[in-house]
């Protein structure tokens, strides 16, 4: 059976009128071709989502206060609309750039060493201090894994193959190791927080 | 034998929003209402 496809126009005439699952058809509709150029535009998922949002919340605002006029196509008013609003992102952007997280860079690192003043640092020190010699009291093998995921921040494939162990088996001690190490916190009573 | 310098196809996959961001949109849209009052138009949400 052939499937009618109504017109963009007839669409938004309904939706005027009160019929809600015609925003739903012309969402459907035009959202791969906005959502691409968006994206085209601006290189970031959540961005685009935003300006996408923001985009057909103008477009509905507009068609229930009834002030589209029809003289153009649907879609290209659309597209005008998200262009506009990518115009505003990165003049935003411009006078207050975003710093997001990356692999070798995290914000929270900043914020972080900025706060160590000199008592926080000596603190700090103890604490290391003390887990390392924790550490030394965990079985060999259990520390080597540790050891290689903590200080040097192997993944537990590296670690296995360093190791000649399987995945499972450098998991399974890492698990014992942390076990492990709660143990000897609460046996020796130590303190691990600043 | 001589290359066969065949254009590949570039298939490129539809980006979509996410499922979360259109349902919202439809939500807000059943939610609005306009109101012209005078010469101001006044948003009304329903809760």
């Amino acid at each position: 059976m052939a499937t009618v496809q109504f017109p963009d126009a007839l669409l938004i005439r309904n939706y005027v009128a009160g019929d809600e699952s015609a925003l739903e058809i012309l969402i459907n509709r035009h959202q791969s071709k906005l959502y691409g150029f968006i994206y085209s535009k601006v290189n970031d998922r959540d961005v685009s989502d935003d300006i996408f949002q923001d985009t057909f919340i103008k477009v509905i605002k507009t068609l229930k206060s009834d002030s589209y006029n029809e003289e153009g196509k649907f879609l290209p008013w659309v597209m005008r609309i998200a262009h506009n609003l990518i115009v505003d992102h990165f003049r935003r952007n411009k006078k207050m750039p975003m710093v997001r997280d990356t692999d070798e860079y995290s914000v929270f690192n900043t914020i972080k060493e900025a706060d160590l003043n000199i008592e926080n640092q000596i603190i700090t020190e103890q604490i290391e201090g003390d887990l390392r010699k924790l550490i030394l009291e965990l079985p060999a093998d259990q520390r080597e894994v540790l050891m290689m995921r903590m200080y040097q921040d192997l993944s537990f494939k590296e670690i296995a193959d360093n190791t000649g162990v399987s995945i499972n088996t450098a998991l399974g001690r890492m698990r014992y190791a942390l076990m492990n190490l709660r143990k000897l916190i609460e046996k020796h009573q130590i303190i691990l927080t600043n | 034998m001589a290359k066969i310098y065949a254009q590949k196809k570039i298939t490129v996959k539809p980006m979509h929003p996410k499922p979360e961001t259109v349902r919202f949109l439809l939500n807000y849209s059943k939610a609005l209402t306009m109101k012209k009052v005078g010469n101001v138009q006044l948003e009304i949400i329903a809760n």
